[in-house]
């Protein structure tokens, strides 16, 4: 059975207002979209800016109410108002660095005050985010610095490390490293594909960058104008594309590697 | 790998806007404002006479070795009396301007996070306020409440906390769709908490500029309806009622009101000072 399941999910901005959709002002982000992800696995979402990628991911962990469709979870429906023992089954990591995490807060009182809401103690819950800081690879003296006196790259394993704090069975990252270097960038994909299978996570991968999916995913699905327009294995699809505009995508990645 | 190899202890450099004078500015109004608080805390203790006590032998008596300011219309020791003063006046000047700091900034946080009816509810409010004006409003309340310090810092209170409530309104709506409050609540964190401990840290700071500024304020604004007879009531010792009663000896025993004017216009400039500082550094 698939981890995660995302069964006809739509999402529409403003449709709560009758006024909105009269005149037309609402606005379809994600159409009737349909995916699965399993255990151990990282199913990528590639496509340009404003296909709605990231209204999607949303919907999965619920920042979004979809309009139609259900998410469910080894295999229950996720209601739609989720109690928080159901909402930390899944966390996100964010694109932006500078948005990810608190600039008030250290890293460690972040993590800390996650792993407190599992009812844990506070020093057990202290050694268990040295544990979490180490294993994204961070030495401990992160936890106690905020995150202005963090690289990019080091900020990502900190919120990779964070979304780790709740034992999530699924991750959903939306472009992790488009705001990255590209030599730091490397080392936050491996984090997330040992990560995948160490723990058994599965992983919905978002991002516009084809050369990416090609590395890291196992599954991929291209979407335009929040529709998928084509669904299956990385390697087919990149070896034999079938629709249009997944071939003109394909066409535009630089042919280096 | 260069991520890994980043120093971890480096902040990032922020640009600096303030100039020497700035910082003289800053200095001289905490030392001011330093040392006007050291004296409200300990001075009532140390002080040679009670503030309270009436010499009527010995009125009007120019300042000496044993009344360093001399001794006021009923022969009460002027000093004594002014550091009790700046004990009441700060203290009061303190607290009218932290009740509507807390009330402004629970209700801003509460009405920005929560949006619909909460905001709306909080925003007319405000507007309600701003349509008077606040010392029309002020005296109202008076009118209503009696002189003293309680109506005072009602008055003050729901006056104050207008301005709050909009500053922080506005940077919690900014900081709120910031993908960290998302991570909380994906986490699990309550609403509560993501107010109190991910919201509040990052909004306080631009609201404690406010906050000193506002000291001076009501600190005026306790001075003056204090002569005027609406604030502190006698026989307690403030700074306003002071110039009142000296009035009548401006031309012979000018220290009367020079000294308590002093003050006023010494505490209220350095706490201008240090919202100057505190302005620079926000922005
Ligand atoms: N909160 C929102 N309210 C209204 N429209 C939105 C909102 N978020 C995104 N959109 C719109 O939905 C579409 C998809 O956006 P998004 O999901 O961010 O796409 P992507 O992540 O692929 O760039 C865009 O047209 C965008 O303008
Ligand atoms: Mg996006």
């Amino acid at each position: 059975m698939p981890i995660l399941e995302i069964d006809d999910v739509s999402v529409t901005y403003g449709s709560t207002r009758r006024l909105a959709r009269r005149i037309g002002t609402s606005h379809v982000a994600v159409d009737h979209v349909s995916l699965q992800v399993e255990r151990g696995q990282i199913v990528g979402v590639v496509g340009e800016s404003g296909s709605g990628k990231s209204s999607l991911a949303k919907a999965v962990v619920g920042l979004v109410e979809p309009t139609s469709g259900e998410i469910r979870l080894s295999g229950q429906v996720i209601p739609s108002k989720r109690p928080r023992a159901v909402r930390r089954r899944m966390q996100m990591v964010f694109q932006d660095p500078s948005s990810a995490l608190n600039p008030a807060l250290t890293v460690g009182k972040v993590i800390v005050e996650l792993l407190e809401i599992d009812g844990m103690g506070r020093s057990a819950a202290r050694s268990r985010a040295v544990d979490l800081i180490d294993m994204v690879g961070l030495p401990a003296s992160a936890l106690d610095v905020r995150p202005g006196s963090l690289s990019g790259g080091q900020r990502q394993r900190a919120s990779i490390a964070r979304a780790l704090a709740t034992n999530p069975e699924v991750i959903v990252a939306d472009e992790p490293t488009s705001a990255l270097d590209v030599s730091v960038q490397a080392t936050v994909l491996n984090l997330l594909r040992d990560f995948t299978e160490s723990l058994g996570l599965g992983v919905l991968f978002i991002t516009h960058d084809l050369g990416v999916v090609r590395r890291l995913c196992d599954d991929v699905a291209v979407m335009q104008k929040g529709c998928i327009v084509e669904h299956g294995r990385t390697t087919s699809i990149f070896d034999s594309p079938a629709d249009s505009y997944t071939k003109q995508l394909l066409a535009s990645i630089p042919t280096i590697g | 790998m260069s991520d890994m190899t980043a120093n971890l202890s480096t902040g990032e450099v922020v640009a600096s806007t303030r100039t020497p004078a700035s910082r003289l500015g800053y200095r001289i109004g905490l030392a001011i404002v330093g040392v006007a608080v050291v004296l409200a805390v300990v001075g009532p203790f140390v002080v040679a006479h009670d503030p309270y006590q009436q010499e009527l032998m010995n009125r009007l008596a120019p300042p000496s070795g044993e009344h360093w300011l001399g001794t006021d219309a009923l022969g009460r020791d002027v000093f004594s009396r002014l550091v009790v003063a700046t004990r009441v006046d700060l203290g009061v000047g303190i607290l009218g301007a932290l009740l509507p700091f807390l009330l402004g900034t629970i209700l801003g946080c509460v009405a920005a996070y929560f949006g619909s009816i909460w905001d709306v509810i909080v925003m007319r409010l405000t507007d309600l306020v701003l349509a008077f004006p606040v010392y029309i409003l002020i005296i109202t309340l008076i009118a209503v409440g009696g002189s003293g310090i309680k109506t005072l810092l009602i008055a003050f209170t729901g006056v104050g906390w207008v301005g709050y409530a909009r500053l922080v309104r506005s940077v919690v709506l900014r900081v709120k769709n910031e993908d960290y409050i998302s991570a909380a609540r994906l986490g699990g964190v309550s609403h509560g908490r993501i107010m109190v401990r991910h919201l509040l840290p990052n909004v306080i700071r631009s609201s404690l500029t406010l906050l000193v500024t506002d000291v001076m304020f009501v600190l005026l604004g306790l001075a003056s309806f204090s002569y005027l007879g609406l604030g502190i009531q006698p026989p307690t010792p403030d700074w306003g009622a002071m110039i009142a009663d000296a009035q009548p000896y401006m031309q012979q025993q000018w220290w009367l009101i020079a000294a308590p004017g002093a003050m006023v216009a010494l505490v209220g400039s350095g706490l201008m000072l240090i919202g100057e500082r505190l302005d620079d550094r926000t922005y």
